[in-house]
């Protein structure tokens, strides 16, 4: 029972393989790299090495131009949005200062959409883009 | 000698001061709800005919409020916009209270939640733009969740074991013990969807809210219960008393998790299916107006459990040294309501803050008859998996550049190995881990893999033992940078060699 529990995570396996790997003991070293295998996409066929690229997100520094923008309203509030709406920051900051920060986002996502807007309905809302 | 019919009166009528003054009125459901955003509700008439509020207690009801009637919405649009169980909202366009009294009838408006109000109609609000409309102003809001209550002032209390949520307030000025007619009219405010947060939270669907008049107490105990509002957008508290602006950066998104999928057999290689673990979690942090991180949160939710090592899963947010704070993590059972046993539990951090989130994954989620969840290719019917959520307070104020960097520190203890398994560029934190002991402290395997790797969450979990490269054959030119379209590899599972662990499995 114990054999066919570790091998589910265990090493080599494949699509649809029972091939058992004990869990390592305290001597047991890492695995050797593959070799590749040329035309197979399979990962345990391929060794990437150090160069590979696993991070599927990105993290973008984005600054909002609150200051070029006056309102009636004495709180100023921002919102920022991928392109499918999906919210990544939403409140109020320092009116009339550029407003900075970090957000992730996946991996060739292009450009962000931004609002600024205040609680005044005097105000309509300013609506822009980042590009990333 | 004193007539007997005399002393039962007597005796009656003090038992009624004795009850008044111990405040034996409790808590009633109103019989009138609000539908489709509209509610004209008879507040003489309970939803048990029995407990239909006399004039007399109506006034005591106001009397009790301070010269307000305080009322109870049980708010109930999970279904609607971006709402969801654990956190819903509505916004109030209007309400007033309008009572008769010998023949005259006389109407009482809430006072809405500008800035500076000392009695505002609600405890939050947030700036919305009508239907129609791309400005905004601020509205009162009622914000809730779908769990039931426990703890309230009586038993008796219709706020008893109910899903009562948020408080509405109406002053109301004359005394009300001798009304003849008394209702309550509420109209919540119809958003302009389009614009997506936070006006798609706060809309409303069809309902419907129950409405009860409430006691002081049981007011205090659903305002201090503050239910589904750490999960909801741009809550402006009407308390004065209280510094948090609303503002919240939401990692990867507010309404998106990441996903993240290990390999347990750390360091040894694996087999590369990235399912022995696989969490969703996302982390927001709460900034005051200068944009300084005044304290933050999270939820998450098991995904999949393909591996057969015991873990434990972690978050752990690299807040810089000095740095100090508390909180409190919950934990629920699949589809559970109610918290677990032992939880929220209260936590406090100096520096790092590191929470045990799922402890012995093995033996806290199974899926009957299978050996994993929701890997196998003959498990047909995918479960759900348990729920966290927490919240912390910072003592201090932390600038932009102290924050930690998303995607934080998500890692595996194996209970198996005693090992660690991080994100690749993380390093073992554990004292009694054997990472450092045996000088593993590379997270990546001899071919350059990672043992964990984070994907958006429409990443579908491989089946069990599929090599990652079949379930996903783009992943591989990816990886290496040889194909310029890979980079949404995730996207493009091949049919049968994923489990459809799309987010509406597992989030609810």
């Amino acid at each position: 029972m114990l054999t066919v529990l570790t091998a589910c995570g265990g090493g080599g396996g494949g699509e649809g393989g029972g091939a058992v790997q004990p869990p390592p003991s305290p001597s047991t070293p890492a695995s050797p790299a593959p070799q590749t295998v040329p035309g197979s996409s399979l990962l345990k066929d391929n060794a990437p090495g150090a160069s590979g690229r696993y991070d599927n997100f990105a993290s973008e520094q984005v600054t909002v131009p609150v200051d070029r923008h006056a309102f009636s309203g004495r709180r100023v509030f921002v919102k920022v949005a991928s392109p499918d709406g999906q919210v990544l920051f939403l409140g109020e900051v320092a009116p009339a200062l550029p407003f900075s920060l970090q957000v992730q986002v996946p991996v060739g996502t292009a450009r962000l959409a931004y609002e600024i807007f205040s609680e005044s309905s005097l105000d309509q809302i300013v609506f822009g883009e980042i590009a990333l | 000698m004193i007539p007997l019919k005399f002393a039962a009166s007597v005796l009656a009528a003090l038992l009624l001061l004795t009850s008044l003054e111990a405040g034996a009125v409790t808590s009633v459901r109103l019989r009138d709800v609000i539908s489709q955003g509209q509610g004209d509700l008879n507040l003489l008439q309970a939803s048990v005919r029995e407990r239909n509020p006399t004039p007399a207690q109506l006034e005591e009801f106001r009397t009790l409020n301070g010269g307000n009637l305080v009322f109870a919405v049980d708010i109930n649009e999970a279904a609607s916009g971006t709402e969801k169980s654990a956190s819903q909202g509505v916004a109030v366009d209007y309400a007033w209270v309008e009572v008769t009294i010998g023949g005259t009838t006389t109407r009482f408006d809430a006072l809405g939640c500008p800035d500076g109000e000392l009695s505002p109609t609600t405890k939050t609000r947030t700036a919305l733009a009508r239907a129609g409309e791309t400005s905004r102003s601020f509205y009162c809001t009622l914000i809730g969740d779908t769990g039931s209550r426990t703890v309230t002032s009586s038993s008796g209390s219709d706020i008893h074991l109910s899903s009562f949520d948020a408080t509405l307030r109406i002053p109301v000025s004359v005394n009300l013990s001798q009304v003849t007619a008394a209702r309550l009219v509420v109209r919540f405010l119809e958003t302009n969807g389009s614009l997506g947060d936070p006006e798609a939270f706060y809309d409303y669907s069809n309902g419907f809210e129950d409405v009860a008049l409430v006691t002081p107490e049981d007011a205090s105990y659903l305002d201090q219960l503050a239910a589904g509002r750490d999960e909801a957008p741009l809550v402006i508290e009407t308390d004065a008393s209280t510094t948090p602006s609303g503002s919240r950066i939401y990692y990867p998104s507010k309404d998106q998790f990441y996903v993240v999928a290990y390999e347990d057999q750390f360091p040894q290689r694996g087999d590369y299916d990235f399912n022995d673990l696989v969490v969703g979690f996302r982390v927001y942090f709460e900034l005051d107006s200068s944009g300084r991180a005044v304290g933050g949160g999270g939820e998450g939710y098991l995904i999949a459990r393909g591996g057969g090592f015991d873990h434990d899963w972690h978050l752990r947010l690299a807040l810089p040294p000095g740095s100090s704070g508390n909180g409190a993590l919950t934990l629920f059972g699949p589809d559970q309501l109610y918290a677990a046993s032992g939880y929220p539990r209260p936590f406090t951090f100096n520096g790092a803050l590191d929470l045990e989130v799922f402890s012995n994954t093995a033996t806290l989620w199974t899926a009957g008859g299978y050996q994993f969840v929701n890997t196998l290719r003959e498990q047909q019917d995918l479960v759900r998996g348990h729920r966290f959520s927490f919240a912390f307070r910072l003592d201090a104020t932390l600038d932009g550049a102290s924050m930690p960097a998303a995607p934080f520190d998500p890692y595996l203890y194996v209970h198996n190995t005693g090992y660690e398994i991080h994100l690749p560029g993380m390093r073992a934190v554990l004292a009694d881990s054997r990472n450092t002991r045996d000088g593993h402290d590379s997270f990546n395997d001899a071919a350059g893999y990672p043992f964990g790797m984070v994907m958006p969450e429409s990443w579908e979990v491989p089946v069990e033992f599929t090599d990652l490269g079949i379930a996903y054959p783009d992943f591989l030119a990816y990886v290496t940078g040889s194909a310029s379209q890979g980079v949404s590899w995730y996207d493009r599972p091949v049919s049968g060699r994923t489990k459809p662990t799309r987010p509406a499995l597992w989030k609810w």
